[in-house]
């Protein structure tokens, strides 16, 4: 049996629940320059006729990213995210197994592990970076 | 809004769906969600019963319903179900 990569204690940062309409997301777009990851997620204003707004959220100085299906495989296994209270939101996880195997080396020390859901696109984000602006 | 490229008919538009408390309950947000604005009755609707399968990782497609519900429903089957 293949491992997975550990994950546990999901901190959240942004509830995206409270921001998206009830359709959800209408697309995302990633851009990764130098070592910045920026995600954009659009989605429809219910309360105005602006149409189509976009909520940005800036990862920087990034080590590694990975985007999956969502539902599908998960190369990670993380039995705290079955608090379904934090499945819409961008989290940053207290134990991560990328961040355990990076401890003592310079070039890495510091890096936090994120993971965002955007359910109505299907896309599970993971990002390992020293911060993020949301 | 449906999309409609292609001219299906809003029976074909998949929504798969778990039982909760006995009751259908669509699996698919933004399908379901367009098929009601749209005023598309319920019952065409057609899908596969995901009721504790496996979606990601852990979570099952029930926990991901649960989790649509309560966002978009108070947490409500009735309001949500197929």
């Amino acid at each position: 049996m293949i491992e997975k990569i550990k994950l546990s204690n999901p901190r959240q940062l942004l509830d995206l629940d409270q921001l998206l309409p009830g359709g959800g997301e209408n697309r995302f777009e990633i851009f990764y320059s130098g070592t910045t990851l920026e995600l954009d997620v659009y989605y429809d204003d219910e309360n105005s006729s602006a149409g189509e707004i976009k909520k940005s959220i800036r990862f920087l100085k990034v080590s590694y990213f990975l985007k999956q299906p969502f539902p599908g495989y998960s190369f990670f296994s993380c039995k705290d995210d079955g608090d379904i209270s934090m499945l819409g939101s961008l989290v940053e996880y207290g134990y991560s197994d990328i961040i355990a195997m990076q401890q003592g080396k310079e070039l890495s020390s510091g890096d936090k592990h994120y993971r965002l859901f955007l359910h109505s696109v299907g896309v599970a984000l993971y990002v390992v970076a020293k911060s993020v602006e949301v | 809004m449906v999309s409609d490229p292609e001219g299906s008919r809003p029976s074909q538009v998949p929504s798969d769906y778990v039982m909760i408390d006995g009751k259908k309950v669509i699996a698919n947000t933004r399908s379901s969600t367009a098929l009601i604005e749209a005023g598309v009755p319920k019952n065409p609707w057609y899908g596969t019963n995901k009721t504790g399968i496996k979606a990601y990782d852990n979570l099952t497609f029930d926990d991901l319903v649960r989790q649509q519900l309560n966002n978009n429903y108070g947490g409500s089957v009735d309001k949500a179900r197929k």
